[in-house]
């Protein structure tokens, strides 16, 4: 498993960004650990719908998200705002994304992000074939997808694989291997030692990364990024994590998993390895920390704000969300409310 | 001051219990700061505080279940009564411009004050106040019953018009003296043998209960019969002790309690997918009136004595003929009792009333010929007859209720006790 930093956050090989950049994605790391302690938060006093902690996984999600191109295309799931908005996908439509609002999966036009998938793996064959129709038109544009470890078990996660495989796709495979598919644990998830060595099957390189560390999953995915860029096809990235919060608001992992778990799980908490590293430096003191939170929590309360202060959808929006025509059943339905 | 409603926090939960309360009335809490656990029937889970503030209120103690869109707690943040939320405070944006949230470029993507999408596929105003909120069956069932949804107010969650809403307003525009004759759809044929009388608004009510009840209950009826000479002689021992006329019905109801408490299920409510077992007996009793039927209830009987109950059921009798009992005096039953024998009955088949699992009818004691010990003697047989609702209670389960209930009413020492 790749590693650059340690759990002391000191350096076990060659930091792939300098300390000013680290000192950014340090930020955006806090902002999206907040956006998500708030989304906990907002969905327990009734604001949002079902929310899916991401908590854990900041590092997997900014780190990959920091190796791409702005026009890069990335097609992720309900888990990943980190990674969304580190691409452009603003809070607010995010949070509007989770309270059951159509406007939710409308990103600003130059961001190539596309709406959360909420179905688990269906995504991973969008981005294969977003990122086939760029290299039929000799762009040197790439996709990115971001899925868990239970996709791997959807018969999607293999055609998307062998597709890109065979056509050499330009397409990064970002598996956050968080521990659970819900209740279910990696170990029944796959016979496999790895998730990453089933690349192999498919003919692509596959690499398993410390997921909790910045560093090397930022390495790992900007080497992918240029492979795809470079016609070199597709790469499964395995970042190695863990949810530490439940598989969403409405989930209680007490019911499946030791406790004893969850504090371990703190111990390699991925911003906290990057805190001490920025320590190490010389680039890190308290004044900055505190000035670094409230940055971000006032970001993310501005974003609530906006996200609230919209007129509720109307009926239209929601049943003219997905046809470009409403089918004549969709439409009756639709008048009925109307009337 | 704002009013803390509990949201649904789970996939259609419906209520959850207070667990504990983290910040006591009168003291201060911040924003998103733990206020108080609750219970989902999935997982203990801690809310936090929507705005910062003084709790001026708990909506429920500790222990207490609380409902989906009931005030779980009412916060003073300074805020004028009936003010909007704050959020609803923001100016909006000017038509063609993403409001200045002031966000950093993010480090790789490019979304800043330049993007307009949002600002203008958006419309930002506020949030409209006489929006209607009903579910589209509810509303195809108000256009059928020609009720106006704007003329209502929901009791649902958030305002929510429920079907319960729009029967009641059904009901409310039947009271206004609207001969029956005239709301029908199709009017009523009546020969020159025959007489149209508008039914009673008691009467509508009591066939509107008696069909539901049919259409929603799958009952069956066991029928027994006691031999009642141990009742009488108590009732009358009784009577003749405290100078008061105890109603054999009066020691049915104390002599039904002790079997409710062995098999809760004759005390309980069918609610969906659940079943609602009730800690209390309220027991319904069927009483005759000019009028109609009527079923005003005994609250609490586990807790009276047969004294208590014999006046109280008098009192009842009396109030629902004189037509001045209230409306808690004539809700909340969680049994019936019948005394069709006050009017000379014996086996019959009553109806389940809605809300409730179980009824008992007692029939009038005769006596009967009855085989003991391979010779014929005489004694008062009282006949029972109990319907209960087949969906939550088995025969086996009803079996051993009546079982339960001829053994106590067969030797009136055992609950008397």
């Amino acid at each position: 498993m790749r590693n650059i930093l340690d759990l002391e956050g000191r350096l076990v090989g060659e930091a792939p960004i300098d300390i000013d950049t680290t000192r950014r994605l340090y930020r955006a790391l806090v902002e999206t650990r907040a956006y998500d302690k708030k989304g906990t938060t907002l969905q327990r006093q009734g604001r949002l719908a079902t929310y899916a902690p991401l908590l854990g996984q900041e590092a997997a999600q900014v780190g990959s998200a920091a190796a791409l191109d702005p026009h890069d295309w990335m097609v992720a799931t309900y888990r990943d705002a980190g990674a969304m908005w580190m691409q452009g996908y603003p809070w607010e439509v995010l949070l509007l994304s989770r309270s059951g609002d159509e406007r939710g999966g409308r990103p600003p036009v130059h961001v190539d992000v596309l709406p959360p998938s909420i179905t688990v793996g269906a995504h991973m064959i969008h981005a294969v074939g977003i990122s086939w129709a760029e290299k039929l038109q000799g762009t040197d544009r790439i996709a990115i997808t971001y899925f868990g470890d239970g996709a791997t078990s959807e018969g999607d996660f293999h055609e998307a694989m062998n597709f890109a495989g065979v056509f050499k796709t330009p397409t990064v495979f970002l598996c956050q291997n968080n521990g659970y598919a819900i209740s279910m644990p990696r170990e029944r998830q796959t016979a496999s030692d790895t998730i990453a060595q089933k690349a192999d099957a498919y003919g692509m390189v596959g690499e398993q990364v410390d997921g909790n560390d910045l560093f090397a999953v930022y390495a790992s995915t900007k080497e992918a990024v240029d492979r795809a860029r470079a016609g070199e096809g597709a790469t499964l990235i395995e970042a190695v994590t863990y949810r530490v919060g439940p598989h969403t608001t409405n989930d209680d992992p007490g019911r499946y998993r030791d406790p004893e778990e969850e504090r371990m799980a703190l111990d390699r908490d991925p911003i906290e390895r990057v805190r001490r590293y920025l320590e190490h430096e010389g680039a890190w003191d308290t004044d900055w920390e505190e000035s670094v939170q409230a940055k971000a929590s006032t970001t993310i309360e501005r974003a609530v704000e906006l996200a609230e202060s919209l007129s509720p959808p109307s009926p239209e929006d929601i049943f003219g969300a997905v046809y470009e025509e409403m089918s004549p059943d969709l439409r009756r339905q639709f008048e009925q409310v109307e009337s | 001051m704002r009013d803390f409603v509990l949201p649904d926090i789970g996939e259609g939960l419906v209520e959850a219990e207070i667990v504990a309360w983290l910040v006591a009335e009168g003291e201060q809490v911040g924003l998103d700061d733990p206020l108080v656990e609750v219970e989902t029937d999935k997982t203990v889970v801690v809310m936090p505080a929507p705005v910062a503030g003084i709790v001026v209120r708990h909506g429920a103690a500790a222990g207490e279940t609380i409902k989906v869109g009931s005030v779980l707690a009412v916060i003073d943040d300074g805020s004028e009564e009936g003010a909007p939320p704050p959020a609803e405070s923001v100016p909006p944006p000017a038509d063609d411009e993403i409001p200045d949230a002031e966000v950093d470029p993010p480090l790789v993507g490019s979304f800043g004050k330049g993007a307009t999408t949002l600002g203008r596929r958006i419309e930002v105003v506020r949030a409209e106040s006489s929006r209607v909120l009903a579910l589209p069956l509810v509303r195809k069932l108000a256009r059928d019953q020609g009720v106006d949804l704007g003329s209502i107010s929901g009791s649902g969650s958030g305002g929510q018009i429920t079907r319960a809403d729009i029967m009641a307003a059904v009901e409310a525009k039947a009271d206004q003296a609207v001969p029956v004759a005239a709301r029908k759809a199709a009017p009523t044929v009546a020969g020159p043998d025959a007489e149209v009388i508008p039914m009673s608004k008691l009467r509508r009510t009591i066939a509107e209960r008696m069909s539901q009840s049919w259409a929603e209950i799958p009952r069956v009826t066991t029928f027994d019969e006691v031999d009642a000479s141990r009742l009488l002689q108590a009732r009358k021992a009784l009577s003749l002790r405290h100078g008061q006329n105890i109603t054999l019905e009066a020691l049915v109801v104390k002599a039904v309690v002790p079997a409710l408490v062995e098999f809760p299920e004759f005390n309980a409510t069918v609610s969906g997918d659940d079943l609602v077992v009730h800690r209390r007996h309220h027991i319904a009793v069927a009483v005759d009136t000019p009028n109609g039927l009527m079923i005003p209830v005994v609250h609490d009987a586990g807790q009276l004595t047969v004294l208590e109950i014999a006046a109280e059921i008098v009192r009842l009798a009396t109030g629902a003929a004189d037509r001045t009992l209230g409306a808690d005096d004539m809700s909340g039953g969680t049994f019936t009792v019948s005394n069709i024998g006050a009017v000379g009955g014996g086996h019959g088949t009553p109806i389940v009333p809605l809300g409730t699992t179980a009824i008992l009818s007692v029939g009038r004691a005769k006596d009967s010929a009855v085989v003991r010990n391979g010779a014929v003697v005489v004694a008062p047989m009282m006949p029972l007859s109990l319907s209960y609702d087949h969906r939550v209670i088995d025969g086996a389960l009803g079996r051993k209720f009546v079982a339960r209930l001829l053994e106590n009413l067969a030797e009136p020492a055992l609950f008397l006790a």
